[in-house]
């Protein structure tokens, strides 16, 4: 039997089970059960913040934060750059100016391929702009002021700030609001979730960052994905208020489960 | 093979790293270690693609005479005497340090205390009582504010007490919710790229 590391016995059966959940529901889609999701506002206010820009003839910012394709922030990063692709094929169909920044620098290959692909799904090769893919800095206040500068002086009209972001959250997403920018915020860093709250018109709160991508593409598997998420998420809340109510009562042997 | 090959590269490696944090099994735990130095190497020699990446707009800027043209020769001034530094004396030698910490780290901290003042503007926006909703978060924001700042305790010393209570019960129940949220969605997103759906991270080959 493969031994397993210390105190992640609970942990394996849970992530387990989990899967197991989600890729039941996924199968379910793909032999035609099409689940129905809830409606994600902020992700349906991409479309509208790129209309607005494409209004007043300004540019779109997008950019994915501070993170890079390594640790915490890597699952934050691939979900922004999944809806950098949607906007960036949005953007190319209006013939709007897009500008895209980030922090790290392993991240720009990626980021400049899929807003390439992106002009061309839109058939407007011809228009992809390599100098709108811009690295800034790896610093992350130089980034902060870099990206600042750029939504004044570009007088961007949305700001689209989806990925992993830190202390510059609130930074530039005033600069956003100051520059009279429609903003939508979105990152998973518990931390930074408030600032996004106050400073932009829509934000991807929790989970929302990483179902984006899925909820954009309209894939009905991916949207069985989705439905498999909040499958496992309405079992994992079931389990809270029941283990909080036997808690109450001394009776612990939930919490205890999921301590160890 | 362009998308196929990718996919199976994060397929064997996300497998070995999970394999590496539930089990002991000394070959998995030395590769996955290995996999991870590996990693740290790439990351470091990408420094290179952004510095490429860098000059280009500079450069391309100066050269045909664009607006702030001036804003980028000095900040490839400042590339080259800090790459230039920092090769030839090294990253511990004083002029480096001495540039770094005279340089750097005071339009770091310049940058970092910008965030109070803009923490205030946008409180006040959040705080204006235009709804139910930021009613509540107006009221809850008062309390915590005047539990956490020593004016609240002269004036009653229950706020402590209730500023300690809303941070102890509903934020930490809010937090450990949007937790649970996001851990549950990063294990979706995982799900739905090792089974090839998720391809945005893949670029040109998706």
């Amino acid at each position: 039997m493969i031994p397993f590391a210390k105190g992640v016995t609970h942990s394996f059966i849970l992530l387990a089970v989990s899967t197991a959940l989600m890729i039941a529901v996924l199968y379910a889609t793909k032999k035609g059960r099409v689940p129905k999701i809830r409606k994600i506002a902020a992700i349906d206010a991409i479309d509208e913040a790129i209309g607005r820009a494409t209004e007043m003839g300004r540019p779109v910012h997008f950019t994915p934060g501070i993170g890079d394709f390594y640790g915490y922030d890597a699952p934050m990063t691939i979900a922004g750059i999944s809806v950098l692709g949607y906007a960036a094929r949005k953007v190319a169909e209006y013939n709007t100016p897009l500008i895209v920044t980030f922090a790290a620098p392993e991240v720009e290959p990626v980021i400049s391929d899929v807003v390439k692909q992106a002009y061309l799904a839109a058939g407007k090769p011809e228009a992809f702009d390599p100098e709108s893919i811009r690295f800034v800095s790896a610093r992350q206040f130089a980034y902060t002021s870099a990206v600042v500068g750029i939504i004044h002086r570009e007088k961007v009209a949305a700001n689209l700030m989806i990925g992993y972001f830190a202390g510059e959250s609130m930074i530039v997403a005033e600069a956003g609001f100051l520059a009279g920018a429609i903003q939508v915020g979105g990152t998973a860093n518990t931390y930074q979730i408030p600032f996004f709250v106050v400073a932009c018109d829509h934000v991807l709160i929790s989970e929302e960052l990483y179902a984006a991508g899925a909820y954009l593409s309209k894939d009905p598997v991916q949207l069985g994905a989705i439905a498999g998420q909040d499958w496992v998420r309405l079992i994992a809340a079931a389990f809270t208020v029941a283990g909080a109510l036997l808690a109450t009562f001394g009776i612990a042997w939930i919490a205890d489960f999921f301590k160890m | 093979m362009k998308l196929k090959l990718p996919l199976a590269i994060t397929i064997v490696l996300v497998l070995l790293e999970v394999a590496d944090y539930f089990f002991q099994v000394p070959v998995i735990n030395s590769i996955a270690r290995d996999v991870t130095v590996a990693t740290l190497v790439m990351s470091a020699c990408a420094i290179g693609i952004g510095i490429i990446s860098l000059a280009r707009i500079h450069v391309t800027r100066i050269t045909k005479k664009r607006p702030h043209s001036l804003e980028s020769a000095i900040m490839l001034a400042t590339l080259a005497a800090f790459i230039l530094v920092g090769a030839v004396l090294g990253s511990a030698n004083p002029n480096y340090v001495y540039m770094f910490q005279n340089i750097i780290v005071p339009l770091d901290s310049t940058m970092f205390s910008l965030a109070g003042f803009f923490m205030g503007s946008a409180a006040y926006r959040a705080f204006r009582a235009r709804s139910k909703e930021s009613f509540i978060l107006l009221i809850a924001a008062v309390l915590v504010m005047l539990g956490q700042a020593p004016i609240g305790e002269t004036l009653w010393s229950g706020f402590p007490g209730i500023s300690q209570w809303i941070l102890d019960v509903p934020n930490t129940a809010g937090v450990r919710a949007l937790i649970m949220g996001i851990a549950i969605g990063m294990l979706s997103l995982t799900i739905r790229m090792l089974m090839g759906h998720e391809r945005g991270y893949l670029g040109a080959t998706a």
